[in-house]
């Protein structure tokens, strides 16, 4: 027994060993229920339930994601902890707020101080994301809000208007702050916040983690924040054992405040440290992407080209002109990879960004060699989502109150979102039949029938109006879900329906509970108020998603490059889309907010410079590509495009370390790629 | 490829510094620049990790220089690589999206083209129109009778629009926020006149609705990179590295702010060249751009000049006319100040030497006519270039306009003309829209029609009809169309074959046409579920394949995406519709110049168009019509006639623009604005005659008439001093 630290490339083992170890502890008649297995996110868990096994068990291991660990035990402590927190004494439990009711409220909250960002351009959905960000920061970073202007300003090196923009946004912050603890409300970095400041330090909260998690069992510890490494320094205080690993290349979860550095500082509370070797970089092993991976990276990180080349099959490049004859060439290497017996479902398609032309293309393209499609896009807004529309425009169809008219084509295009096999086409000629019957029209009788059972469920929900997630969840367990409508064959769009769901239903809970009320209206407002937020993109909830789907059989994954890394995927077959992209290498800059100046080691504090920002780029692109080759078995393809989806040339980083390494140099036809 | 020997020194000469290469029409400046970028190239002056940058106009030229050093490099064994060519705006794109927090922006920041914020900048004017109301109105001309009014008031609600414009550019350029303007305007320094004060509202206006979408427009852009490379040294010094030298083209245009991203970028090399012809700075109408800066910046004692004065482009009477208008501008123009500033007499055209492999048309002549008035010199001129293209069908020629709204009288003409010869086309109307542009918007607003109203075929039929000449196989194609169940054409059930009347049972070829568009349209319905702009997007990913097509079909969903947002209601049928707009010219498309558009003059038909997009381009005979002293006016004082006659001759935007300068300290605040802005325009028209001139390879033919609004008006003094009649 002991503390042990594991750290080695993915797909060396590594959570194999410490499933291994989880069913040691069970077998060797460890109570089950001091056993605390930790994970960044809920797909991290599936191998540890499974290995629970079938057996009938009165107690339970504790498998907990990062973040529900803190809230639950927010909760659990929270009428402990609220008075010295600020909260009323009336607040006996936490209301909890999500992303997109945060963004509803500080949306009130911000107007008297919009002069202050006058040189800044972006919207105001923008403009609060980095607000909420700059509040999450800080609590998973751990300094007080108090504290976030004058780092920033620190770091800021230009023009002093920038200085009175980070001062208002500090101040948009501690109002928001304000109006929480008065009205009992918890939004996530509030939830953090109680959790570092009134429990870590609390003697009762050690005594109590103390008696509870005598085993301890974390992974991929790297994409935690510097609270959630806290935590895990108090329980290698605390624990008898404890089995800490991490992935390196790793810390893909950046704007959650994943710091990887923060992770290696619990290597010195541990008794040993394991640097788990790859055996797939032994001398004498079989040429793969791990070769790869690791001369890729060494040619980002030191700019040279790479001392040990990688076998040229472990990856191709191909470069056409045009940006749609990039996805076509995609599409056919795809299906030729299909055709010599690959499964769909081991080939993943990767990009920077992942748009709806993309999307739509490369589904069209091996629609046509009947190859499925299967996108994540977490952090897409709501209303960008074509099924979350179509509901929207049903929604609309019911509920009088909704503003918003709806032409028979918003109707015909709802109708085909949601009805299995119907076309635009036919969709049209079904609203335009309208009251008559249907009889005679060249439409299978079996969509008519769709189309009659969903009138008639509108035709009732309209007189019960209800509540719009209640409507949309009705809609979805009576209809829409039945044979023959999307729900039912669709997993991608039963989930983007259960979050218009919980995100409706959140907005109304908090609400209700907190006993607000929208502006200045009446209760039946409140819905009018979420449709207006939803449409106006103010709901643009970007956080990675707790839950990331499986990915279906006949179904290539198409994915962001950072949502495949943080989902744990892992495939034979890699595409690289958009080579060129800068997107490849930026992060997402915003003017009022920074990763790496409000970290906890990223950042001295001495004016954050050029230089720092281009290391930074480098590191982040060598984690990323290296993270997603160590998790390639086969190879990888690289495409690129001389022109962009826009008409225009890019440039990236990622292309120069390449063509360092002799990939892509000969079909460049424009420029070297100059070092960034 | 050989050069001349003044382009061969230039290229041959030139290690780095700063470099102004003063060119005449027709000189071959952007040889020299693809010259000397694949010269630096071979002689290894650009190290690995870094490119030659050159910088265009417009992005046409962009591929016509890559070809073109791509061309020169590969002729020298050398890898085609080790350059970029980018125009102004993609260059600031380039700094900004790679430091979007330096700049005040974040990285999802959308870059209006001209199309989107020329409509926010409407809806603001018609906002303080409205707000203003009477005192608006006051600003017209009293003298005037109430038919007058009527016409002058919508007049004025145009110009308002163009002042407006005027001023959110000018003000962008010197770096003042709608704050700054509207603070110097309630200030005691300067009494700010009405003009101004009506431009700020607008400007305040323009910029909060810009802003609160998150919106850019060009100069915004501009100025978010001279931002972004002023926040922080380091970065601009990286640049700097990455682009050791920066060669510039069309420097006589360059506005402030493009002027500063530039000299920021070579702060420290200091390699820069810019080439340019100070006599054709015709941009003051269109942009922030200021004559004066590449003046100056020839005149600065580290700049080194080098001529490139030799032009092959039109005979030895049109050279003599062009450099006789220079030299009567520098000597004997009245107007002493207009002397000064007007045009350079510091390069001179002079014609090929005879090894060279371009010559000067031998031979052409120059005719000067007066007209009774307008109508007569539009039916003569018309008549006359018609006579031209049918005699000589191997040979171009084009009728330019100072007005666009004159020049579509002409085309009117033209059209009457045309009726004559019904199997000929006998000129080309390039006052509006570029074909290229209407076409692209044509065939989209169809795709957008029909997948608004797919059980409506004839949509389909439409685009096909907006993409192919094809008249015969058209009608062959509705009819077929119309015969066919939309259902089972593009949507089949899986078992089922689309059948059609036996009677009509087309062939293979013609059966593989119909379902090769029945699947683009059944592709085009799956991606109408997504948001309009990525649905124009993914449909001209299917129709065109030309490079400019594509930026054209972009720039047309770009501006479709701001649409849909400030009309959060609207439908495809509508989106379709402002696509409409722009294919049947009831909307501008921006583009200032033809060349822009990529067109080219056609052998044995009339080109119509304006003085201003005439620029680049040559034609064999040039007719310049209205050139009187209305147009082209040559005193500032009482007898200046400039073109609002509605506002007793005041230029608005040209005012507001000087005071405005003023204000900001760029010139003397004391001094007589309104005179001064006449004083400009005075110049700027002599330049415009002088770009006009030299469009012309062999003849001229220059005309104007003597009424204008019932008034007598006389032969541009210019002209009449060049003894030509």
């Amino acid at each position: 027994m002991g503390r042990y630290y594991l750290v080695g490339h993915p797909g060396t083992g590594k959570t194999a060993r410490l499933v291994q170890q989880f069913a040691a502890l069970l077998d060797a008649g460890v109570r089950p229920d001091r056993i605390l297995v930790l994970v960044p996110q809920e797909s991290g868990a599936r191998r540890f339930q499974l290995a629970l096994g079938a057996t009938k068990r009165r107690l339970l291991p504790h498998i907990e994601t990062f973040s529900g660990l803190i809230q639950r035990h927010v909760a659990l402590f929270f009428p402990r902890i609220a008075p010295r927190a600020g909260f009323p004494a009336s607040a006996r439990e936490p209301i909890w707020v999500n992303v997109e009711l945060a963004q509803y409220l500080l949306d009130q909250l911000i107007a008297p101080y919009l002069d202050q960002f006058s040189d800044l351009r972006m919207t105001r959905a923008r403009l609060l994301v980095q607000i909420l960000d700059n509040m999450n920061r800080a609590a998973l970073t751990g300094f007080p809000l108090e504290a976030l202007a004058e780092r920033l300003s620190a770091a800021w090196r230009g023009e002093a208007s920038r200085r009175r923009a980070y001062q208002a946004a500090q101040a948009v912050a501690l109002d928001f702050r304000r109006f929480c603890l008065a009205h009992g409300l918890v939004d996530f970095s509030l939830g953090v916040e109680l959790f570092r400041a009134h429990l870590l330090s609390a003697d009762f909260y050690r005594e109590y983690v103390a008696a509870h998690y005598r085993h301890v069992l974390a992974d991929n510890i790297e994409e935690g924040a510097p609270v959630i490494h806290d935590f895990l320094g108090l329980l290698l205080e605390t624990a008898e054992d404890a089995w800490l690993v991490e992935d390196d290349p790793g810390g893909y979860r950046l704007n959650l405040g994943a710091e990887p550095e923060s992770a290696r500082a619990l290597r010195a509370a541990c008794d040993q440290v394991e640097h788990v070797p790859d055996a797939r970089l032994a001398d004498g092993a079989p040429p793969s992407p791990a070769h790869f991976a690791r001369a890729l990276m060494e040619a980002i990180i030191e700019r040279r080209r790479p001392a040990c080349l990688p076998h040229p099959q472990t990856a191709e490049f191909a470069c056409p002109r045009y940006w749609v004859n990039m996805v076509q060439a995609v599409a056919e290497r795809i299906a030729a990879l299909v055709a010599q017996g690959t499964p769909a479902s081991a080939i993943a398609v990767v990009a920077p960004m992942v748009e709806d032309i993309l999307q739509f293309e490369l589904a069209e393209r091996l629609g046509a060699h009947q190859i499925g499609l299967h996108t994540l896009r977490p952090s897409r807004p709501l209303i960008d989502q074509p099924l979350v529309r179509a509901l929207l425009t049903l929604a609309r169809l019911a509920r009088a109150d909704l503003d918003g008219r709806v032409t028979p084509q918003d109707m015909a295009r709802a109708l085909a979102g949601v009805i299995a096999g119907l076309d635009v086409l036919r969709a049209q000629r079904l609203v335009e039949a309208g009251q008559r019957e249907g009889a005679g029209m060249p439409i299978d009788p079996s969509l008519q029938a769709r189309y009659a059972a969903l009138r008639a469920w509108l035709a009732e929900a309209a007189q019960a109006a209800l509540p719009l997630d209640v409507f949309w969840e009705r809609l979805g367990a009576e209809v829409l879900s039945q044979p023959g409508f999307v729900l039912a064959a669709d997993a991608e769009a039963a989930a983007v329906c259960a979050k218009l769901v919980a995100s409706a239903r959140a907005f109304r809970r908090a609400f209700q509970l907190a006993g607000l009320r929208a502006p200045g209206a009446h209760e039946d407002a409140l819905d009018l108020a979420y449709v207006e937020a939803l449409t106006q993109r103010l709901l643009a909830a970007e956080y990675a998603p707790e839950r990331l789907p499986e990915v279906p059989a006949g179904h290539v994954l198409l994915a962001p490059a950072h949502t495949y890394l943080t989902g744990g995927y892992r495939s034979r077959y890699q595409f690289w889309l958009d080579i060129r992209s800068p997107s490849w290498h930026q992060r997402f800059h915003q003017p009022l907010t920074h990763p790496y100046v409000l970290s906890r080691a990223g950042w001295t504090g001495d004016g954050w410079t050029d230089a720092d920002e281009q290391r930074a780029s480098r590191d982040l692109l060598a984690r990323v590509v290296g993270g997603l080759a160590f998790r390639c078995d086969a190879r990888i393809y690289l495409f690129a495009s001389a022109l962009n989806a826009s008409g225009e040339e890019d440039d990236s980083m990622l292309a120069g370390a390449l063509e360092r390494m002799g990939v892509g140099g000969a079909n460049a036809n424009a420029a070297r790629v100059g070092e960034r | 490829m050989r050069l001349r020997a003044q382009q061969h020194e230039i290229v041959a000469g030139y290690r780095g510094g700063k470099l102004a290469i003063a060119a005449v029409p027709g000189s071959g400046k952007t040889q020299t620049l693809a010259a000397l970028a694949a010269h630096l190239l071979t002689q290894g002056l650009v190290g690995p990790e870094s490119e030659v940058l050159v910088v265009t106009f417009t992005n046409s030229a962009v591929e016509n220089v890559r070809a073109r050093i791509r061309a020169m490099l590969r002729a020298a064994g050398s890898d085609a690589t080790g350059f970029r060519v980018l125009t102004l705006h993609s260059l600031a794109n380039a700094i900004v999206r790679e430091r979007p927090d330096l700049a005040g922006v974040a990285y999802d920041y959308r870059v209006d083209d001209e199309l989107s914020s020329e409509q926010t900048l409407l809806d603001a004017t018609e906002w303080v129109i409205q707000r203003e109301g009477a005192r608006w109105r006051a600003m017209i001309a009293e003298s005037l009778t109430a038919q007058q009014r009527a016409e002058a008031e919508a007049r004025w609600r145009e110009d308002t629009t163009r002042l407006g414009t005027e001023v959110v550019r000018v003000a962008k350029n010197l770096r003042l926020t709608p704050e700054a303007v509207c603070d110097y305007c309630a200030g005691a320094q300067i009494n700010a006149s009405p003009f101004l004060q009506l431009g700020a509202a607008i400007y305040a206006r323009y910029d909060s609705a810009m802003r609160a979408t998150g919106r850019l427009d060009f100069d915004d852009l501009l100025w978010a990179a001279v931002r972004a490379l002023n926040n922080d040294e380091d970065f601009r010094r990286r640049l700097g590295q990455r682009w050791p030298f920066i060669l510039e083209d069309e420097a006589q245009d360059s506005t402030p702010l493009q002027e500063l991203m530039l000299e920021l970028l070579s702060r420290d090399h200091g390699n820069w060249v810019r080439v340019g012809d100070p006599n054709q700075a015709i941009m003051t109408t269109f942009t922030a751009s200021d004559v004066r800066l590449f003046r100056r910046f020839m005149q600065r004692p580290e700049v080194t000049v080098m001529p490139l004065s030799v032009s092959g482009r039109s005979a030895p009477p049109i050279i003599r006319l062009a450099n006789a208008l220079v030299r009567w501008a520098r000597r004997e123009h009245p107007e002493p100040w207009v002397r000064g500033h007007a045009l350079s007499d510091d390069v001179l055209i002079h014609p090929t030497s005879p090894d060279d492999p371009q010559q000067n048309p031998a031979e052409g002549d120059i005719r000067v006519r007066g007209f009774q008035d307008e109508a007569d010199e539009i039916e003569a001129v018309a008549k006359g270039a018609v006579d031209y293209v049918l005699r000589h069908p191997d040979r171009t020629c084009a009728i330019l306009t100072p007005t666009n709204a004159l020049g579509q009288r002409v085309a009117q003409a033209l059209q009457k003309l045309q009726a004559r010869y019904p199997d000929k086309a006998l000129y080309q109307d390039q006052l509006r829209n570029p074909p290229s542009v209407r076409k692209v918007a044509r065939a989209l607003a169809h795709a957008l029609r029909f997948c608004s109203q797919p059980t409506h075929l004839g949509s389909l039929a439409d685009v096909r009809a907006a993409l192919l000449e094809d008249a015969q196989n058209d009608r062959r194609f509705r009819t077929l169309l119309r015969s066919a169940q939309p259902e089972a054409l593009l949507f089949p059930a899986p078992d089922g074959q689309p059948a059609l009347p036996p009677n009509l049972s087309p062939d293979a070829e013609e059966w593989a046409a119909l379902r090769a568009w029945a699947n683009h349209a059944a592709e085009w319905l799956r991606a109408s579920l997504l948001p309009v702009d990525q649905l124009v997007l993914a449909i001209a990913q299917q129709l065109f394949s030309a490079d400019a097509e594509l930026a054209i079909a972009h720039s047309l969903a770009a501006s479709l995406r701001r649409y849909m947002l400030t009309h959060p209601q609207a439908q495809l049928a509508d989106a379709a519709r402002e696509l409409s707009a722009i294919a049947e010219n009831r909307r501008r498309y921006p583009s200032n110049f033809l060349a822009d558009a990529g067109f080219q003059p056609a052998p044995g038909q009339v080109t119509v168009t304006t003085m201003h997009k005439a620029k680049g381009l040559e034609w064999d005979r040039v007719y310049l019509i209205s050139v009187d002293e209305v147009e082209f006016p040559h005193s500032a004082d009482g007898g200046f006639r400039g073109q609002l006659w509605y506002l007793d001759g005041r230029d608005p935007a040209l005012e507001a623009r000087t005071q405005l300068e003023a204000l900001a300290g760029q010139r003397d605040a004391g001094g007589d604005l309104i005179k001064e802005a006449r004083l400009e325009y005075i110049a700027e028209r002599l330049r415009l005659l002088y770009v006009g001139i030299t469009r012309a390879r062999r003849d001229l033919r220059i005309s104007f008439s003597r009424q204008r609004r019932g008034q007598p008006v006389n032969l541009a003094l210019a002209v009449r001093m060049l003894n030509l009649t």
